[in-house]
């Protein structure tokens, strides 16, 4: 489907042999196809993420390209930038989901910077968020933090199970649940 | 550039503690806050909330997805449709607390029908948002409006017409 040479990064296998062709980021480059994943499902095997994160690293460790030009040392280090990135996004499950979102033209999932009057998700938003605020003891807390970790866990499923029917407005709602999970997640690591 | 209050991302008076507005090492390098989103964010006015079940009370209750921020502001209205009083609970970033707190000490004492005329460019001028904090302010417009449409909800429903006005308006949007 895609040309060898078009990978967005140096490619594997080829090692220092190929330093002198060090090629700078395609713009188009995609954080999937650096990652040699053909089809861009929300569904990944991270194992196997991890695992080509860590050639890649290695590939383009800077000290194999010690001797290349500085142009190319650059691009080198640009690769390694993308690389970078594209696993940031493929690891994180809300990460993926927005970049997803946005692959599959819908709209970024983020919702710009648009205003939501969702009372139903708002509500229990607000009544979480007070929970988090009132939480006294280090044992409320920590059974909050299990309760937003189960339920983040169960969206990341519904998420998921949303993609592979290519229902996008489902999945930009989970979307906005798991950020709104995050979010409270985050507040209450903050307490602890 | 932002983050430093950004990080706290919820309570309010607990976080500003927690969360340091300006890091000392790193001040000189970031935009400061603006002394009115300072001010605000440190004493926020009228936080609390209203029995949301009141005749007399609006509640508006909004979201901004791209930040996880929710913000709640209520009013209580008179039978003339004056504001008699506001409040709201925030959580979210420094500029959304900030941009809550100026709009219920705006909307006091104004009619329902002046507040749905108060423009989030206002609220971000006088806090000098930067452009990409200008959504919060957004929030804070967007709840006033929630609020003003409860309370007229709530008044129609219960086959008043204190303000006609008002009731128009809502008749028209609906």
């Amino acid at each position: 489907m895609r040309e060898e040479a078009s990978t967005p990064y140096e490619k594997p296998n080829e090692g220092p042999s190929s330093l002198s062709t060090v090629q700078p980021v395609r713009p188009e480059a995609q954080a999937y196809e650096a990652f040699n994943i053909d089809q861009e499902t929300f569904d990944v095997d991270v194992k196997r993420l991890d695992r080509t994160f860590r050639q890649l690293q290695t590939q383009l460790h800077p000290d194999k390209f010690a001797s290349n030009s500085p142009v190319e040392q650059e691009h080198a280090a640009n690769q390694s930038a993308f690389v970078n990135g594209a696993y940031s996004t493929l690891k994180d499950p809300l990460a993926r989901a927005y970049h997803l979102l946005g692959r599959k033209g819908g709209s970024d999932g983020q919702g710009g910077e648009a205003t939501i009057e969702d009372p139903e998700l708002l509500m229990v938003v607000m009544e979480t968020r007070e929970q988090i605020e009132e939480a006294a003891s280090p044992v409320e807390l920590q059974q909050l933090q299990k309760d937003n970790a189960a339920k983040q866990t169960d969206c990341v499923q519904k998420l998921g199970a949303a993609f592979a029917a290519n229902d996008l407005k489902v999945a930009e709602e989970f979307v906005t649940q798991l950020r709104y999970l995050r979010t409270a997640g985050d507040a209450i690591s903050l307490k602890l | 550039m932002l983050q430093s209050l950004r990080c706290a991302a919820g309570a309010l008076r607990e976080s500003s503690a927690a969360c340091q507005l300006v890091r000392p090492a790193v001040a000189a390098a970031q935009r400061p806050y603006h002394k009115n989103v300072v001010d605000h964010y440190e004493n926020p006015r009228n936080v609390g909330s209203f029995g949301k079940n009141d005749a007399d009370v609006g509640t508006g209750l909004v979201g901004a997805p791209a930040c996880g921020d929710v913000m709640k502001l209520q009013i209580k209205v008179d039978e003339a449709g004056n504001i008699t009083d506001s409040c709201f609970k925030t959580f979210g970033c420094g500029s959304a607390i900030a941009s809550s707190s100026v709009a219920t000490e705006w909307i006091k004492g104004k009619t329902i029908e002046e507040v749905v005329s108060i423009k989030n460019s206002d609220i971000a001028k006088h806090l000098s948002l930067p452009p990409v904090k200008l959504h919060c302010s957004m929030l804070a417009e967007d709840a006033i409006k929630a609020a003003v449409k409860d309370v007229q909800a709530k008044r129609a429903a219960a086959g008043q017409a204190a303000s006609p006005a008002a009731d128009e308006k809502l008749a028209a949007s609906a």
